[in-house]
């Protein structure tokens, strides 16, 4: 099978044609290197390429095959994870700075399962400085393949890059804030912060542990599904994997999704311009022409405080977690010591403060999700934005004090999920003007992410969007 | 209580920090905003409110589908 378009090729189709021996994994794969080879120079996407080691993967996988073994759907696929999963002897950098020579000698749990399914590792993908920031002075800036001068959002910045640019099928994010969704949305991509416990986290350099997720961006759902499988399940070696079944995520992707109730939150939908608005309207409209119903409804708690309590819980565990490096905190970028330093004073009082607010926001979310099947909006504000000058993106949050305390309370749409573990995906809906992607975000209840993944599944192939890719 | 930039300060340097007086301002702004935020949810509304946990979703919220 001759690989003309590697953009436009699902993992749901490469393993078809691996199966059937129409396509090789070793071909596919060195179609991939020659992808990053030839516009990674620009795009930046990945600090370390594994292409012998890629290679020999995919030799296993072809004689796997040859011999009749099937590992499932990706088995021979080519893909790549952010540079904070733990991968054993290969270079780990948490985009820092501190790590920069720091080999692991274990994978982390989800390389292990993609491993075991017969994937094919072909590198790590750039990331923010420890997940988090707002640049990396160390590794340089990741550029949207959609407009080059554009950020790819961030901080799972080039893993939605290198599977847009179709340098790999898909790749594994994590998600504190919005990690995930928003690197979906920024490069027209597909991006599930799966529910809390469904993805075991061990082996993945923590941000804030209670609020971390792990999850799979791709460039359709069926594919986000098919590597949801791959990865999610019970790990004794995550205090917080939860022993739940695991349903085939692929399977359950019909597209009838008639009398699904689909509600829209104000504080979930306010704010976003004009462009992200008119987009996301549209989408509504789709999804009630599938037969969903669809009702307006308010989440007050959660527009008020998920921006404050979402930093004090972050910032707070951050600290603990970067406790052994403070003495080297002056490597770190602004931002990043900025968030640190504010969870140094942060007292307990208010770190619990903000836990018991934690309640009440979620509380205020399963209450909407006894009303409705799923919640949805956008997942940004606005399209992604161009790459801020060198001089900007060094500043702390927001330009210092008053914009860093402003932007300290803001609404997120998507950290409002992190904060109460219910699955939420994006899903692309649109192009501003400037021919800018945007996504739709849904969102369900705990470990009903078949359900967020089959309402996504099902707006997907009602529209066009999934069909268009970059012109690298 | 609000964060003076004297506080903010003795906090970090305890934390073995030897920040700059921009780091110490914008450390105590931003607490402040944070404080400020949080101080408008009475306190009686949070009596009867356990903290959050560590595992959120273990005991999964909402009602499973048939």
């Amino acid at each position: 099978m001759p690989i003309t378009d590697l953009m436009s090729m699902t993992i749901a189709e490469a393993a078809a044609a691996i199966r059937s021996r129409q396509l090789s994994p070793v071909d596919l794969t060195q179609a991939c290197l020659d992808q990053v080879e030839r516009h990674d120079g620009k795009i930046n996407a990945f600090l370390t390429v594994l292409g012998d080691q890629a290679l020999a993967a995919a030799r296993r996988a072809e004689q796997e095959i040859g011999r009749g073994r099937d590992r499932g759907p990706m088995h021979g696929i080519p893909y790549a994870v952010k540079d904070i999963y733990n991968s054993k002897g290969v270079r780990t950098t948490i985009g820092s700075s501190v790590f920069k020579d720091n080999v692991p000698d274990h994978d982390s749990t989800a390389v292990r399962n993609l491993d075991r399914a017969g994937g094919v590792l072909l590198g790590k993908n750039h990331c923010l400085e420890f997940a988090s920031g707002n640049h990396n002075a160390l590794y340089g800036e990741v550029h949207n393949p959609w407009n080059l001068d554009h950020t790819p959002g961030g901080s799972s910045s080039g893993s939605g890059a290198s599977v847009a640019a179709g340098m790999v099928f898909g790749s594994m994010g994590s998600c504190t804030g919005g990690s995930i969704r928003g690197p979906a949305s920024h490069n027209s991509i597909v991006g599930l912060k799966p529910t809390y416990g469904l993805v075991s986290r061990f082996g993945v350099f923590p941000l804030s542990w209670s609020i971390d997720h792990a999850g799979p961006m791709t460039r359709t759902v069926e594919d986000c599904a098919i590597m949801l499988g791959a990865v999610a399940g019970y790990d004794a070696q995550d205090p917080s994997s939860a022993r739940v079944p695991i349903p085939d995520y692929q399977a359950a992707l019909d597209r009838n999704i008639r009398g699904i109730r689909v509600g829209i939150p104000r504080e979930l939908n306010d704010g976003a311009s004009p462009e992200v608005a008119e987009l996301v309207q549209r989408a509504i409209v789709v999804l009630q022409e599938l037969g969903a119903e669809v009702t307006e409804l308010s989440l007050p708690v959660t527009g008020e405080y998920t921006g404050a309590t979402g930093n004090i819980i972050t910032w707070s565990e951050m600290a603990q977690v970067h406790a052994p490096w403070l003495d080297r905190l002056d490597e770190y970028t602004p931002m990043v010591q900025q968030k640190v330093r504010l969870g140094l004073v942060a007292p307990s009082t208010m770190y619990h403060k903000a836990q018991q607010l934690r309640r009440l926001i979620q509380a205020e979310i399963v209450e909407a999700l006894q009303q409705v099947d799923v919640l949805i909006g956008p997942v940004q504000t606005t399209p992604p934005g161009p790459i801020r000058p060198a001089s900007i993106r060094g500043a702390a949050p927001r330009g210092g004090g008053g914009g860093a305390a402003r932007g300290a309370i803001d609404m997120s749409y998507t950290r409002t999920f992190n904060l109460t573990g219910q699955p939420a995906v994006s899903v692309p809906c649109g192009f501003s003007p400037e021919g800018l992607p945007v996504g739709l975000q849904i969102a369900g209840r705990a470990f009903e992410d078949d359900l967020v993944l089959k309402v996504a599944h099902a707006y997907e192939q009602a529209t066009e969007w999934h069909t268009m890719h970059p012109k690298l | 209580m609000a964060m003076t930039p004297e506080l903010a300060r003795t906090l970090l340097e305890r934390a073995g920090l030897s920040p700059t007086d921009d780091q110490v301002e914008s450390t105590a702004s931003v607490y402040n905003a944070l404080a400020e935020r949080l101080a408008t949810m009475p306190e009686a509304k949070l009596e009867s409110v356990e903290p959050h946990q560590i595992q959120p979703t273990r005991r999964p919220g909402g009602r499973r589908r048939k």
